[in-house]
């Protein structure tokens, strides 16, 4: 791929990767406009990197690890060191309105009232921000744990640990979902 | 349900819509890249590359601020200018009063033969060990207390030197500065306990440590002989010298002095000397004592002659000793030679000994091989279990015949004989006895009911 010039080859890609991004900002992040910065972060480091990739799973692979980073970046900001963002409820809320698929119902969606699939948005939300990240890259993305260690920069036991941690979090509140 | 399901149906409905893709399309193509650092993605897939940099400024930077304080303190402590004078480490800073001084090591030479002085203290050297040489103690008090005087010749080795100072702990131990005059007398003058001189010690004068005796009798002189026979105490003393440098730094060395023998060392001495009380002998601790005769102020060393002639006696008692070592050295080779000798002889009868019992014991061994296959051959042939019925001999063959026949029995075996030997009567068997028996099939066979089974015993082995 010739960068810059290939600008459709370009925006290709974003598109048939941006939502992979977003997703995963919106679920570390929780909050809307910063997932929106990580999304051009990346794709702005993208387009100045100039990589060459191997294949369709390395680029998937890289821009879920740049995004991971990023997120991280943001959480060391002195900014979000400093302001208080609210209570879980309300960034879940803030998450919600920003998607647009799920309407914030309250006390009524916590983990201990699981039943239906629209609540298990809110269950993996308020999970701790590194289990959310194993939840979601090892069950919507698919990827292997050896993956995972390698975009988050961890042992492959510490990705199995999270992973056992976040399902006995979440089957306390859910024990009808199989895991 | 399923949770994986459900996750992903949620997160599906999560995507970009078209003014966040728009926003982000017009800011990377609007952004100023001359201000982006290129392939910034390895920092995130190739920290190991990105990193050295890093980590080689992070290796480098302890040892820069290392050599820097270093450098500090190098140019802020004053110049070293007596590093000549000792090689031990300087000590702390000392303080006394308003006044603050640095205490530094030096050595210390000590004796007439310039030895080096150990590490725990000064060496003094008495004056026995110069002969020929006369004292003159006119200009000493009382100096028929003095019981012996020590060489104490100290020098300092080093640059910068100001005051030299030494000190003495008991009265009893006092200063003596000996000047040679010209006929080349040593004339002692009395200097007390402490003794200083600016810069080095004169070259021409030598210092001297005497011991006084504390008695209140005048009359009684530890220099006599009677006193030196009577015994003699034992004056400690500690001995300090104290160098102060031009820049007023201070150097310290002090030893333990301590002066006087037992009594059994004034004997032998006494014993050894010459009649008319003069003498130089080595006490138990291998120091030499100079004993004074009652007149102090005489003469009271040997002439050339007579201690030519001395020496001349010690070096031929020394060669006679020498001799006799030497002989008997040759003589302890001779007898160990004998030994080994002897040793090697025994070895070789031990030798031969051990190779005729060897044989020995390998024919031994031979006869012992062969009486064991003789008796396995023989326990093989016994061993087997056999009966007689009509004067013939049938060995058990292991094979059971239980075919169906008639119960009753052709004999009965009646009596028994040891296993180790072959049945000789009729009846009889050498594994028991009350088993019947019927002739098999073949006039060879007999089949005998033995536990249950008919045990098939013939006569062809």
């Amino acid at each position: 791929m010739n960068w810059p010039d290939n600008k459709p080859g370009f925006e290709r890609l974003m598109k048939l990767y941006g939502n992979d991004v977003y997703r995963m900002a919106v679920l570390k992040l929780q909050d809307a406009e910063e997932a929106k910065d990580v999304y051009q972060t990346v794709f702005l480091k993208m387009y100045c990197c100039r990589k060459d990739f191997e294949s369709d799973t390395h680029i998937l692979h890289w821009l879920l690890k740049v995004t991971v980073n990023e997120c991280i970046n943001i959480h060391r900001s002195s900014w979000h060191r400093n302001v208080i963002t609210g209570t879980d409820e309300q960034l879940i809320e803030t998450a919600d309105k920003m998607t647009g698929i799920h309407t914030y119902t309250g006390s009524n969606n916590s983990i201990s009232s699981i039943d239906s699939g629209s609540g298990v948005w809110d269950a993996v939300s308020r999970l701790p921000q590194r289990y959310r990240d194993v939840i979601y890259l090892y069950y919507y993305e698919e990827l292997s744990t050896a993956e995972i260690a390698s975009i988050l920069g961890i042992m492959q036991t510490g990705v199995r640990s999270r992973l056992k941690r976040a399902r006995d979090i979440l089957k306390k509140g859910a024990e009808n979902y199989e895991f | 349900m399923n949770f994986k399901n459900a996750f992903k149906k949620q997160c599906s409905g999560i995507n970009v819509n078209d003014d966040i893709y728009n926003d982000a399309l017009n800011s990377i193509y609007n952004h100023d890249y001359s201000t982006t650092q290129e392939n910034t993605g390895k920092s995130y897939f190739a920290n190991k590359h990105s990193r050295p940099g890093h980590r080689f400024i992070a290796a480098v930077a302890p040892v820069f601020a290392a050599a820097f304080i270093a450098l500090i303190i190098i140019y802020a402590l004053p110049p070293d200018t007596y590093s000549d004078i000792g090689t031990d480490a300087s000590e702390a800073l000392h303080t006394t009063g308003n006044n603050t001084f640095t205490i530094r090591p030096f050595t210390v030479l000590a004796g007439p033969a310039g030895e080096e002085v150990t590490k725990d203290g000064i060496s003094i050297t008495e004056i026995g060990y110069i002969y020929g040489r006369r004292y003159d103690l006119s200009e000493v008090s009382n100096p028929e207390k003095l019981t012996a005087i020590y060489d104490v010749s100290l020098t300092t080795r080093g640059t910068g030197i100001s005051i030299t100072e030494y000190y003495s702990s008991n009265s009893q131990c006092i200063f003596l500065l000996g000047t040679p005059d010209a006929n080349g007398t040593i004339v002692m003058k009395e200097l007390g306990t402490t003794y200083s001189t600016a810069g080095s010690e004169d070259s021409n004068s030598s210092l001297y440590l005497a011991v006084r005796d504390s008695s209140n009798d005048a009359s009684k002189s530890v220099l006599s002989d009677s006193a030196a026979d009577s015994g003699s105490q034992t004056v400690t003393s500690e001995i300090s010298v104290c160098v102060t440098f031009t820049d007023n730094s201070m150097s310290l060395k002090k030893c333990e002095f301590s002066a006087g023998k037992s009594s059994s060392s004034h004997k032998n001495s006494s014993d050894g000397s010459s009649s008319d009380g003069n003498s130089a002998s080595a006490g138990p601790d291998g120091d030499v004592r100079l004993y004074l005769g009652t007149d102090y102020t005489s003469e009271t060393t040997l002439s050339s002659k007579e201690y030519a002639e001395a020496l001349a006696t010690q070096q031929a008692e020394i060669k006679r000793l020498k001799q006799q070592i030497i002989e008997a050295q040759i003589r302890i080779a001779e007898s160990e030679v004998k030994v080994i000798e002897k040793n090697i002889r025994m070895t070789e009868a031990e030798i031969k000994s051990a190779e005729a019992k060897a044989a020995a014991v390998e024919a031994e061994v031979k006869s012992a091989e062969a009486r064991a296959k003789e008796n396995a051959s023989v326990r093989s042939c016994i061993s087997t279990d056999a009966i007689m019925v009509n004067g013939t001999v049938y060995y058990r063959t292991g094979r059971t015949n239980n075919v169906a026949r008639c119960g009753v029995m052709d004999g009965y075996i009646t009596s028994e004989c040891i296993p180790s030997k072959l049945p000789s009567e009729d009846n009889q068997s050498n594994f028991g006895s009350g088993f019947g028996y019927q002739f098999g099939s073949s006039d060879d066979t007999i089949d005998v009911y033995i536990d249950n089974n008919w045990q098939v015993f013939t006569s062809t082995r």
